[in-house]
């Protein structure tokens, strides 16, 4: 039997040697990819809340120009939904208002379009095909219907045709003798309400 | 020799002690006898002194036994086992066995035994605590033979010397492995000429014993004399008809071999010359050590080695864990300083995000709406430019009229058209169809000049003109004086 008594103190500084050697490498090397993940992941946060800082600033930038274009009242109008009957009330008062007769309009159901912005990203509208039938009593009554129509009314209202057919003898003048008129074009808005409370 | 470490080797010999210092400044070579109380304390006084220096007791005595063996063809772990049952049957009441191999011949193998009742064992129970190493002065020496006569390599040789602590010694060599020795003690009153009587002696005596071992002729046999004189002994030629004797003072051996001191010149013993050998080798050939000293040694070896390996090891360990340390310390660091610029950062973004909460909360709403009226308030086409030019060229005042307009455009993509019915009021009567569709051909041609940005095309005159169209004088009640235009708006 070997005497290790002679041999303990020099194979427990070994030991503890071959135990520094050996734990302190994973012990460490883990402890160190741990922080060094942790720093990564620290850096990329800051990264990110510089960026978002940035943002606002340009947000902030953005809104103060948008507000000089725009106020919040008249943003929240061209936000808001269409009436429909309303709308087609308005056609029929704005052709009695140039003494358009026997006026029949009328307004397709809505189709979903939508727009690619740059700022608000895709916005979505609703289009629908407008048809107009009247007796006008002269063409110029018939040119400021169209442009009553087109100020008077939310969203944009697209003139697509226009007919006019004298009435009356050949010899009168288109525009004293009385017209028929048929006009036709597309209307695009932001939609009617489809459930109460939108806004 | 600079980085010598001290050394002192002692000669124990059955007459005395030659004790021979190495590195030691103050301290010469002296020779003790045996009976010698005094001296051999000084001897005690001189190693205990310089308790740092190597000690190596070199035994030239009777005392020691040596026989040539040949082993069977066996394998070299086997080997160890069958010359350990040699060494035993051979020397059974031997203190210290060694084997020495022949390098000339594999299977041979030279049996050493070292007797209890040798002197040396005295002093290495002396010197216990400085555990000596045992060497033996014929195992060392025979390298002196093949070292000073060239021819000893190849053949037999004898190198015949005298040790004041010991006597006469042969160490007999065959192709540079000892195969004999022999030791005749000293007589102080042997006269130079009896010295050569009994050197012939000695050797005669030997040459038998060397015929058992193989030399066939002792013409094969080379002398070495060491401190004879060459008159003294130049009859042992004659005598013995040897292959050669040579000659040499054991100064001249210790020039010859370039060893670190020699002795006197006129010094007829060799003890100094074989001490010398043995310094200058950086390991004797054959060590020998009491097995529990040996022990002790290894386990001191095994402890100073072991004990610095496993320091430099702690050392290496600590400075590797150090050094990933301080890596795990700086990665650590930069971590927390990374945290706290990001709460930094995060700290003044809320605030600033606070702060504009107003502004930038209804920006969604505002983007949207600023989108919604570009959107809305985009230029489309209308008639109402193409209808001025066009009342503009058909004068209205000369008679001509407009019965219909049509106006097309489709979409975006499409052309604008616009198509128009005029009545045309000739200058004449208007029965005149040809006048008619000329007056409706100028309208056509000032249409064309009024509005320069639409292709302007004739679709139907007033009366069927065209090729396509049926001629006739008669007049139906269907035709009028309604002529088509069609304009179409050029594209860019």
């Amino acid at each position: 039997m070997i005497d290790l008594d002679p041999h303990k103190k020099w194979m427990t500084v070994l030991a503890v040697a071959f135990l520094l050697w050996i734990g302190s490498g994973p012990v460490l090397g883990i402890a160190q990819r741990k922080a060094e993940a942790h720093r990564v992941f620290l850096q990329k946060e800051k990264q990110k809340t510089m960026e978002a800082l940035a943002q606002l600033k340009q947000d902030i930038a953005e809104a103060e120009g948008a507000r000089s274009e725009i106020d919040l009242v008249t943003a929240r109008k061209y936000l808001a939904p269409v009436d429909r009957i309303l709308v087609s009330r308005l056609l029929d008062d704005l052709a009695a208002n140039v003494r358009l007769s026997e006026v029949s309009s009328t307004l397709a159901p809505e189709k979903k379009v939508f727009v690619d912005t740059v700022s608000a990203g895709k916005l979505e509208l609703a289009s629908s095909q407008w048809q107009l039938a009247a007796k006008a009593p002269t063409d110029t009554a018939v040119y400021l219907f169209l442009d009553s129509v087109e100020k008077a009314l939310p969203g944009r209202f697209v003139l697509r045709r226009l007919s006019l057919e004298r009435l009356g003898g050949t010899d009168a003048v288109l525009s004293g003798a009385g017209l028929r008129v048929m006009a036709s074009g597309e209307w695009l808005s932001n939609g009617a309400a489809r459930n109460w409370g939108e806004d | 020799m600079i980085f010598a470490r001290p050394h002192i080797l002692i000669i124990v010999g059955d007459e005395g002690l030659v004790v021979v210092p190495y590195c030691i400044p103050d301290v010469l070579p002296f020779f003790v006898s045996k009976e010698d109380g005094a001296g051999l304390q000084e001897v005690k006084n001189v190693v205990g002194e310089h308790p740092s220096a190597r000690l190596t007791l070199l035994a030239d005595n009777l005392a020691q036994d040596y026989r040539s063996d040949d082993l069977p063809p066996i394998t070299l772990l086997d080997r160890a086992k069958l010359v350990a049952r040699r060494l035993k049957t051979t020397f059974p009441s031997a203190r210290l066995t060694a084997a020495l191999p022949f390098r000339k011949s594999p299977r041979r193998v030279l049996l050493v035994g070292v007797h209890e009742s040798n002197p040396v064992f005295g002093w290495v129970e002396t010197f216990r605590e400085r555990l000596p190493e045992i060497t033996l002065l014929p195992v060392e020496g025979s390298k002196l033979g093949a070292r000073l006569m060239p021819q000893a390599t190849k053949a037999w040789a004898m190198v015949l010397s005298r040790q004041k602590s010991g006597g006469f010694r042969q160490i007999v060599t065959y192709k540079n492995d000892l195969v004999f020795t022999r030791l005749t003690p000293l007589s102080p009153e042997e006269s130079p000429a009896s010295e050569a009587e009994v050197v012939a002696r000695d050797i005669k005596a030997s040459l038998d014993y060397l015929i058992r071992h193989g030399l066939r002729n002792v013409q094969d046999l080379h002398l070495l004399l060491l401190g004879f004189g060459a008159k003294d002994c130049s009859s042992v030629q004659e005598t013995l008809k040897l292959g050669s004797v040579r000659f040499m003072s054991p100064a001249q051996a210790a020039r010859l071999l370039r060893l670190p001191f020699a002795p006197e010149d006129n010094d007829c013993y060799s003890d100094l010359l074989y001490a010398g050998l043995v310094v200058s080798r950086l390991r004797p050939v054959l060590p020998l050590m009491l097995p529990d000293m040996k022990n002790i040694r290894l386990t001191g070896a095994i402890q100073t080695w072991a004990g610095r390996l496993s320091w430099a090891f702690l050392f290496l360990a600590f400075i590797g864990t150090l050094w990933r340390g301080i890596d795990f310390g700086a990665t650590f660091y930069l971590a927390r300083k990374e945290g706290a610029e990001l709460a930094s950062f995060q700290a003044a973004f809320d605030k600033e995000r606070k702060e504009a909460s107003p502004v930038t909360e209804p920006l969604k709403i505002l983007r949207q709406a600023l989108e919604r009226r570009r959107i809305y308030e985009q230029p489309f086409a209308t008639p109402w430019q193409a209808l001025n030019g066009l009342l503009g060229a058909i004068w209205i005042e000369g008679g001509n009229r407009l019965v219909y307009v049509e106006w097309n455009k489709k979409d975006s993509a499409s052309a604008e058209t616009l198509r128009v019915g005029v009545a045309v009021s000739a200058s004449t009567d208007t029965e005149d169809k040809a006048a008619v569709v000329e007056a409706f051909g100028r309208v056509v041609r000032d249409v064309f000049q009024a509005l320069p940005d639409f292709i302007v095309v004739s679709v139907r005159p007033p009366y069927p003109s065209l090729p396509k169209d049926t001629v006739s004088t008669v007049s139906r009640s269907s035709e009028g004086s309604v002529g088509e235009i069609l304009l179409e708006r050029k594209r860019p």
